[in-house]
């Protein structure tokens, strides 16, 4: 892809946005020219999207953080929500999720709901990662990160499969959620989520009947 | 095994048949003392030998325990010694004792029977002795038999008293004795004895009438005396003698004389008789020889009285000589023959000195009529004296018998009442003391139940502030978990991103040696400065814990915060920073919390203050909390033991802590309380 390139980089840290604009900047190709938008919340990135479609010059790609102050509104609470609204208004711009969560919850959930084009944990994310994430997505999409890819391979090659309730169960646990307040998380009964954590622990054969590990075989497996 | 039975059952064999010999001798030992009690009264058994006997049986008794035994020992014993004629010594002292042994025994074993003997002896011995003792004893004898119903010995105890009461001239009230006597006689079978003591009471009564002037009626019992002496015993051995005798002398004085010589005839047509029975012969032959003289045949005179007068001299029979001299000095005097009389009737004198007052009446009578002059005077004078005493005496007598016997009734009826009296007084006494001891015992168990209550209450008590330091302590932990969460947070959403921010852009900005990006990376190593000053800050948060200790003090000022809303005081509250609360152990913190909370109380119940000053200060490791109110104040030395002081005494003991009271009327009080930390 060369020419002009139409960037929407959404974080509510300006010096992340800095380093992502230095870095495309710093390894752009040489055709290609980036205009780029900075939004540092919910607000300010539907303000540009919905811009952007009124003057019928859409993104082509969209930096989208998953931790984000929620919209005035209420109706945008994450990047997720953002990246949702993106796929809609922009069918064909590419979504990059940079986020600093590694849990393979989220993970998971990201991928299933979104299913972006690039998928960035800053955590492990270099600039010449960036880079070359940049251009991939941009000529040869998909790009996860090593992170990503070994959560998905995780999942993928265990036998055991965990419906989407006992994934949240498991990623609430690890918040340190309490097994009563569950229910409230989760709206099901209280029975139910002692019911779903029997039967996680049956699945990960935890023996002691302990929550932490059940938590630590989830880990090892990659489902939190 | 067989041999070991065969060994067992020789072994056994042989134990029973000792024991069973062991037992056969004791029987037979008891056995032996009746055999020796009945040695002893033998009278084929030496004298010497029968005291030794009596002592055996007292010993063999003793030895085996058998009071029953003992008792007829001591009866035995004291029986010998009642009187010489067994060729023991008589001794009053030794039958007194053995006598008393028995009625204390036999009361103690409650052995009526022998109660009764014992009585009976006791009375039988003081017969010639004492006639109050006699009678006392006879008749105790005599009720005891009544009770036991025992006829016979009632009767013959009854003989006693009816010759006793006749001695005392109360001839009528023996009669009545010997009538009941002879009732109950008639109610038993005809046994010699029966019919002995039947003839002998006849005889009493023949008595009694003569004495009562009676005459026929006397005349009517002494035949029957007579008749049914002759029916037991004929008329041999002069067994009738007496009768005879007393038949006699009641005819002669109903002046029948001729029947009267013809029974003492009877009497002395034994020739044999002043050999055998000199006593008798002399009285019969006195009789015969007086009767004589009232019937004026004065042939035989008075060689009749000069013989029976020898054989008394001769014989000693003093008693006999009594009458003879009297009727001797009658007889003189009858004659003329002044000298002769006034010698008899000094001997008559001299004699009846020794016995009857009544003889000694009569010799003094007579003498006065013989002499004349000043000794007739002298001798009339002696006689009135006698007369007035015997007369007084007779009238104290008349009614002693039954006297005596209400004495003993009343004694018995004392006897009773105080025993009555001494069952009340032990039965309201057992009920005083087992009363006393269930008050005793409530009074106890509801101390103790006051006192579990208590300690209950000041359970719950510490419980609720315990639960209440629970719960504080876990607000404590929520509040911590939040910090934490939001340190997370910020650490997460603030400095991470700017980490990581820089990161990208310096890696970026790595290759280019252009002057531009020399400028830039120095822009951000700077901004790695401010991070390194944002982490330090959060590090410093996470070092402080802003909420230790917090939790105890908020407990305290939310108690102060209510307790004074409630009571309507104003409240100052003054706490030393400085007071590390969580080194006190929870127990601690409960009693310092009761003790505000009780302060406050008592502030409110008695203090009417408006306005309480409470405040923590540390000193010396020493935390000092000081409650000064504004109220009414109170004497601290009066003051002392009430409930809600002694709870806070009891508390600050519990810290190792002291209590300090200072109060002035009118101004207010300063409790303050000292405790180590």
């Amino acid at each position: 892809m060369s020419g002009i390139i139409k960037i929407l980089m959404i974080d509510d840290h300006p010096m992340i946005i800095e380093g992502y604009q230095n870095t495309l900047q710093f390894s752009k190709k040489p055709n290609q020219e980036l205009l780029i938008d900075i939004a540092n919340n919910c607000d300010e990135a539907i303000k540009y999207m919905d811009k952007s479609v009124e003057k019928g010059m859409p993104y082509d790609v969209l930096f989208v953080d998953i931790s984000l102050p929620p919209s005035k509104d209420g109706l945008m609470q994450s990047g997720e929500d953002l990246a949702g609204y993106a796929r809609t208004i922009f069918p064909k711009a590419k979504i990059i999720i940079l986020t600093m969560f590694n849990e393979s919850f989220r993970i998971h959930n990201i991928i299933k709901t979104i299913d972006p084009e690039g998928f960035l944990i800053k955590s492990d994310l270099t600039s010449s990662e960036l880079a070359s994430a940049f251009q991939a997505v941009l000529h040869n999409p998909p790009f996860y990160s090593g992170t990503v890819n070994s959560h998905i391979r995780k999942s993928i090659t265990s036998d055991i499969v965990i419906d989407e309730k006992n994934r949240k169960i498991l990623h609430l646990l690890s918040q340190g959620v309490k097994t009563k307040n569950l229910a409230a998380h989760l709206d099901i009964s209280l029975s139910a989520v002692e019911k779903r954590k029997k039967q996680l622990k049956d699945l990960f054969s935890v023996e002691d009947g302990q929550d932490e590990t059940l938590l630590e075989e989830a880990r090892k497996r990659g489902f939190v | 095994v067989i041999q070991l039975n065969l060994r067992f059952f020789i072994l056994f064999s042989f134990y029973a048949l000792v024991s069973y010999s062991q037992e056969s001798a004791r029987i037979r030992e008891l056995d032996s003392v009746e055999h020796y009690i009945n040695k002893s009264k033998a009278e084929s058994s030496k004298s010497k030998n029968r005291l030794k006997y009596a002592f055996r049986a007292k010993a063999l008794s003793q030895k085996h325990q058998s009071d029953t035994l003992l008792v007829k020992s001591y009866l035995n014993l004291a029986s010998l010694y009642s009187d010489s004629e067994n060729g023991i010594q008589h001794d009053k002292d030794l039958f007194v004792k053995y006598s008393h042994d028995a009625l204390n025994l036999s009361k103690r074993i409650n052995n009526m029977p022998l109660l009764a003997l014992a009585n009976k002896s006791l009375g039988y011995y003081y017969y010639d002795k004492s006639v109050d003792s006699a009678y006392y004893y006879n008749s105790k004898a005599e009720k005891l038999y009544r009770d036991l119903k025992d006829d016979l010995n009632t009767a013959i105890v009854l003989y006693d008293i009816a010759t006793l009461q006749r001695s005392d001239k109360d001839y009528t009230g023996s009669e009545l004795t010997c009538i009941n006597a002879l009732s109950l006689l008639d109610g038993l079978d005809e046994t010699k004895e029966v019919l002995r003591y039947r003839a002998l009471y006849y005889s009493v009564l023949g008595l009694n009438f003569r004495n009562l002037e009676q005459y026929e009626k006397s005349v009517e019992y002494h035949e029957k005396g007579i008749n049914l002496t002759k029916k037991i015993f004929g008329n041999s051995d002069n067994v009738q003698n007496p009768n005879w005798n007393n038949l006699g002398n009641t005819y002669r004085a109903a002046g029948q004389y001729k029947l009267a010589i013809e029974n003492y005839n009877l009497i002395l047509d034994n020739k044999n008789l002043a050999a055998e029975d000199p006593d008798m012969y002399t009285t019969a032959l006195d009789n015969y020889a007086y009767t004589l003289f009232l019937s004026k045949d004065y042939s035989k005179l008075p060689g009749l009285y000069l013989e029976a007068l020898k054989i008394c001299d001769s014989l000693n029979l003093n008693y006999n000589s009594v009458a003879i001299n009297k009727h001797l000095a009658e007889y003189y005097q009858a004659f003329g023959k002044k000298d002769s009389a006034l010698y008899y009737a000094y001997q008559f004198k001299a004699v009846s000195e020794k016995y009857y007052k009544d003889d000694l009446l009569n010799a003094l009578r007579m003498l006065s009529k013989l002499e004349s002059d000043s000794l007739a005077t002298k001798h009339y004078e002696a006689y009135i004296k006698l007369s007035d005493s015997l007369l007084k005496n007779e009238r104290a007598i008349r009614n002693k018998f039954g006297r005596i016997q209400y004495e003993t009734d009343e004694i018995e009826r004392e006897n009773v009442k105080i025993a009555k009296e001494r069952m009340w007084l032990l039965i309201i006494s057992i009920v005083l003391i087992i009363a006393s001891f269930l008050i005793y015992v409530i009074i106890n168990q509801r101390n103790k139940n006051k006192e579990l209550k208590f300690i209950q209450k000041q359970q719950e008590a510490n419980e609720e502030i315990y639960n209440l330091m629970l719960s504080q302590h876990e607000n404590i932990e929520e509040a911590r978990a939040l910090e934490k969460k939001r340190i997370s947070q910020e650490l997460h959403d603030g400095v991470l991103g700017r980490l990581f921010g820089t990161r990208l852009s310096l890696d970026s900005l790595n290759m280019g040696t252009t002057a531009d990006a020399i400028n830039s990376r120095g822009k951000y190593i700077d901004e790695l400065k401010t991070i390194e000053q944002d982490i330090r800050k959060v590090s410093h948060e996470l070092n402080t814990d802003f909420v230790s200790g917090a939790g105890f003090v908020d407990i305290i000022n939310s108690l102060i915060e209510n307790q004074t809303a409630v009571y309507k005081l104003k409240h100052q509250i003054d706490h030393d920073g400085a007071i590390n609360w969580d080194a006190i152990s929870n127990k601690n913190k409960i009693h310092i919390y009761r003790i505000i909370q009780e302060t406050l109380h008592n502030i409110h119940k008695h203090a009417h203050a408006k306005s309480v000053k409470i405040s923590f200060k540390l000193k010396n490791n020493v935390i000092c909390l000081v409650v000064k109110d504004n109220g009414s104040g109170f004497d601290v030395n009066k003051v002392k033991s009430g409930i809600g002081l002694k709870n806070i005494n009891s508390r600050i003991k519990e810290i190792n802590g002291m209590l300090d009271i200072k109060s002035v009327i009118g101004k207010g009080t300063t409790v303050t309380i000292g405790f180590p930390t």
